[in-house]
């Protein structure tokens, strides 16, 4: 229903896209994949109408079409969940839902207010969605906010569904409702376009693949004739080592202890050790608490009651700035929020935190923040024109590397990462681990939170399960499974329950 | 405190607020508690309230609006000399049109090339301000008519001088605009996020260039009224009207940078600043003293609502 050919779009200083091609059956799940910066979400802006290409034509039912503005592409049925969350949060779940589309009277001269609610609520009923039209979506969650966005494009009934990253935030429960509607758009001949890093997700929903590599087509195929290795080689360019890591050295020497940290209903007497030189997973399902958690540690927020100490000192930071201080810094999971600075250049990203100690006297010498920028840049493999760009225009994944990048580069003491691999691609996933492991090798303790099990389990010294606010268990990773995770996740639901 | 109680408080806290310095005027100076003084002050406001609530629109959006106070002065000037030169009833849409071709210049500026807001209305202030001296020459213009006066300013109906019922249509007609339809839910939405609501599909280019043109045109009925009360025109008639608009907005609790405010809240905020300056004058306060307590107020405002807001919350 839906093809693209010979598609080019050259932004100032890079090629995404390179006379790439594209095409979408009825009822199909078509999964593009590729690494970060290939081409994926441009390609998608391009179909929802947010730019034209600079050359190449755009087919729907056989015909010709441009679509100058993203209304264009929704009035013919081509609705997008873009990478960057268009949720706004200064409206409330409703009227996200029914952006553009309020029900009014006399062609939008008197809103039915409502209306409006009876409406949203029907669609989150239908979705299986627990949330209150009438919340305030900036007082949500990313993963909360991602429902939200998936459920606006799901309820104006698309013919072509574009998901980019859909699953990037969402935890276990809110990834079933999403692949259960899925499956049921599919069956009623909506034909969805699914970007992913996610490999298992990929085999799980995709019936065809199609590869982007630097902008170029390299394959598509069904997904039932490719697998994984194959895969990850079409994407990369070569073989990615996906090992567990082996476990280093037992360490005795505590970091960071936790002791009965609580606020409100999301932290509610959580306990923790992290030593020094270890890598420490934190599990848990969404709203589990771990962001919350995280947040306390990272002086964001202040706790309501419970104590902390780093290196053996009381610690209480007022704010970020008096936990950097403290030696801690903190990769947040909303890199849009709090993790990078959208307008400001790369280079000035990466050496923001690192001030202090690149002008120790108030100057600063570009020469030597472009050199030390420079060097992040390439430890982490992020693609971009020039150190100079602005992060604004980079793609997502690569966005996520900068914000790494700037913590990594403070040389802490103790880091807590808030879903530091969020749309990475797999081969850079695999570097940031290695980078991760070093940083552990030369006596940093680090705090991983993630939603992906794998993840966690390649990745740390340790697992620690949190559930309904509190720690439900610790294990260490080379005994932990997936099955031994997820029970002590359910945990406490259980026992609440019972 | 819950987060939804604490936002109900800061609405209360300007009410109170309000009945509290209307309270202790009352009480201290009988001047202010004459009833026809107290009548007086919906005249009085009339100017500021319409300035501030076409603010709201601008402010609530992501944008701000320098130009008003020379424009309304521009379109004063203009159309007192329509009035002089015997132009009759077609003073007022000459009025309302040098009003909004302003307007249009701030949008077009903003919308099609790119300026910030900030630097293209301070570029037609400086236009407006030229216009303005440029046909006054410096002098004041005089004019007689006064079923002009009477319509927009010295009439009585109802009891009430006709400003105040110009005053009345602008907050109702722009509360329903912004409350109630879907023109209101997308500039409530660009000023949330410019770029999620072109994302999203909504015309933002369209509805900036109709708020800023709305602006300018509500600044030619500011005019007007400016020069129906007096009954004569200067080129600084209403220079310092910005300052007053956006103090007014902000007093009712609209977020500079975008995306909060409501036209009521707005009217709460004229009111608060309209008694003060009222209380104030009629107190002989000076003028300095004066200014810094309406910047104190300010201050003070936003000190609350960012407490109402709590700290560290999801902007
Ligand atoms: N507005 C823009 N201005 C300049 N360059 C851009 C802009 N948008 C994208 N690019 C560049 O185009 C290339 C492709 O980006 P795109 O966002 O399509 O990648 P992607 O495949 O979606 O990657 P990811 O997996 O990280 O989301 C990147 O090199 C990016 O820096
Ligand atoms: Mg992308």
């Amino acid at each position: 229903m839906l093809e693209l050919s010979e598609i080019t779009k050259t932004f100032p200083g890079v090629r995404a896209l390179d006379a790439a091609r594209f095409d979408l059956l009825p009822g199909e799940v078509h999964a593009l994949m590729g690494e970060n910066g290939a081409g994926k979400s441009t390609l998608m802006k391009i179909i929802a109408g947010l730019f034209p290409p600079d050359a190449g034509t755009i087919r729907l039912d056989g015909a010709a079409v441009a679509f100058a503005r993203p209304a264009d592409a929704t009035a013919a049925g081509i609705h997008t969940v873009f990478q960057e969350l268009t949720v706004l949060g200064n409206l409330d779940v409703a009227q996200n839902l029914l952006i553009g589309r309020e029900p009014a009277r006399l062609g939008g001269a008197w809103l039915d207010r409502r209306a409006l609610y009876a409406q949203a609520r029907a669609i989150l009923d239908d979705l299986g969605i627990a949330l209150r039209p009438d919340a305030r979506a900036g007082a949500l969650s990313t993963g909360q906010r991602q429902i939200v966005e998936i459920a606006r494009a799901v309820a104006q009934k698309p013919r072509v569904l574009i998901l980019d990253e859909p699953t990037s935030s969402l935890g276990r429960n809110e990834e079933e409702i999403l692949f259960a509607l899925i499956a049921r758009l599919r069956a009623a001949g909506t034909g969805i376009v699914y970007i992913t890093h996610r490999m298992s997700e990929v085999f799980a929903l995709a019936d065809r693949i199609t590869v982007l590599r630097d902008g170029r087509h390299i394959l598509t195929d069904r997904a039932d004739r490719l697998d994984r290795a194959a895969l990850i080689r079409a994407m990369v360019g070569r073989d990615v080592s996906e090992a567990r890591h082996a476990g280093a050295d037992a360490h005795d020497d505590v970091a960071l202890q936790v002791a009965g940290l609580r606020r409100g209903a999301d932290v509610r007497g959580a306990d923790l050790t992290l030593h020094r030189g270890e890598v420490l997973g934190l599990a848990g399902l969404m709203g589990a608490g771990r962001t919350e958690l995280a947040r306390l540690i990272a002086g964001i927020d202040a706790p309501d009651g419970g104590q902390m100490r780093l290196f053996g000192q009381p610690y209480a930071p007022r704010d970020v700035r008096a936990a950097m201080r403290a030696g801690l810094a903190y990769v947040s999971e909303d890199r849009k929020g709090l993790g990078v600075v959208l307008p400001l250049s790369v280079a000035e990203n990466i050496a923001l935190p690192s001030l202090r100690r690149l002008a120790p006297r108030g100057w600063v010498a570009p020469a030597r923040v472009r050199a030390f920028a420079a060097d992040w840049m390439a430890r982490l493999g992020v693609r971009a024109a020039a150190p100079g760009v602005a992060v604004e225009t980079l793609s997502g994944g690569n966005q996520q590397k900068v914000a790494l990048a700037k913590w990594l580069a403070t040389d802490p003491q103790v880091i807590v990462l808030d879903e530091p691999t969020r749309g990475v691609d797999v081969g850079a996933k695999a570097e940031i681990y290695a980078l991760i492991r070093d940083l552990a090798a030369r006596g940093c303790a680090v705090l991983v939170i993630s939603s992906e099990l794998p993840e966690l389990l390649q990745l740390c010294d340790r697992i620690a399960v949190m559930a309904r606010g509190r720690i439900s268990g610790v294990v260490p990773a080379a005994q932990a499974s997936e099955e031994r995770v997820l029970t002590l996740a359910f945990a406490e639901d259980d026992e609440a329950a019972a | 405190m819950s987060a939804a109680l604490r936002a109900r408080t800061a609405d209360l806290g300007l009410a109170i607020a309000l009945i509290g310095l209307v309270t202790a005027l009352m009480v201290l100076s009988p001047a202010f508690r004459d009833p026809s003084n107290l009548l007086g002050i919906g005249r009085q406001v009339a100017i500021l309230g319409i300035a501030a609530a076409a603010m709201t629109f601008v402010i609530l959006m992501g944008e701000i609006d320098l130009s008003v106070g020379a424009v309304a002065s521009a379109a004063a000037v203009v159309t007192a000399l329509a009035l002089a030169q015997g132009y009759g009833v077609w003073a007022i849409p000459i009025a309302v049109a040098v009003g909004a071709a302003f307007g249009l210049l701030n949008g077009a500026l903003v919308v099609g090339l790119g300026v910030p807001a900030f630097i293209a209305t301070l570029v037609s202030f400086f236009i407006a301000q030229g216009v303005a001296l440029t046909l006054t020459g410096g002098q004041t213009i005089l004019f007689a008519a006064a079923w002009f006066r009477d319509l927009f300013a010295t009439g009585v109906v109802l009891g009430q001088r006709t400003a105040f019922w110009w005053l009345l249509a602008v907050f109702v007609a722009l509360g329903w605009l912004l409350a109630r339809t879907r023109f209101g839910a997308q500039v409530r939405a660009i000023g949330g996020d410019a770029q999620s609501a072109a994302m999203l599909g909504l015309p933002v280019g369209r509805v900036r260039l109709i708020v800023f043109t709305m602006t300018g045109a509500l600044m030619g009925l500011v005019g007007m009224i400016l020069i129906a009360r007096i009954g004569n025109a200067r080129a600084d008639g209403a220079i310092g009207l910005e300052f007053d608009a956006i103090a007014a907005a902000v007093i009712g609790g609209t977020r500079l940078g975008g995306g909060y405010g409501s036209i009521p809240r707005t009217a709460l905020g004229v009111v608060l600043i309209g008694v003060l300056n009222n209380g104030l004058a009629i107190m002989n306060v000076d003028f300095n003293t004066q200014q810094v307590i309406k910047g104190a107020l300010v201050v003070g405002v936003v000190l609350i609502d960012r407490w109402a807001r709590g700290k560290g919350g999801p902007a």
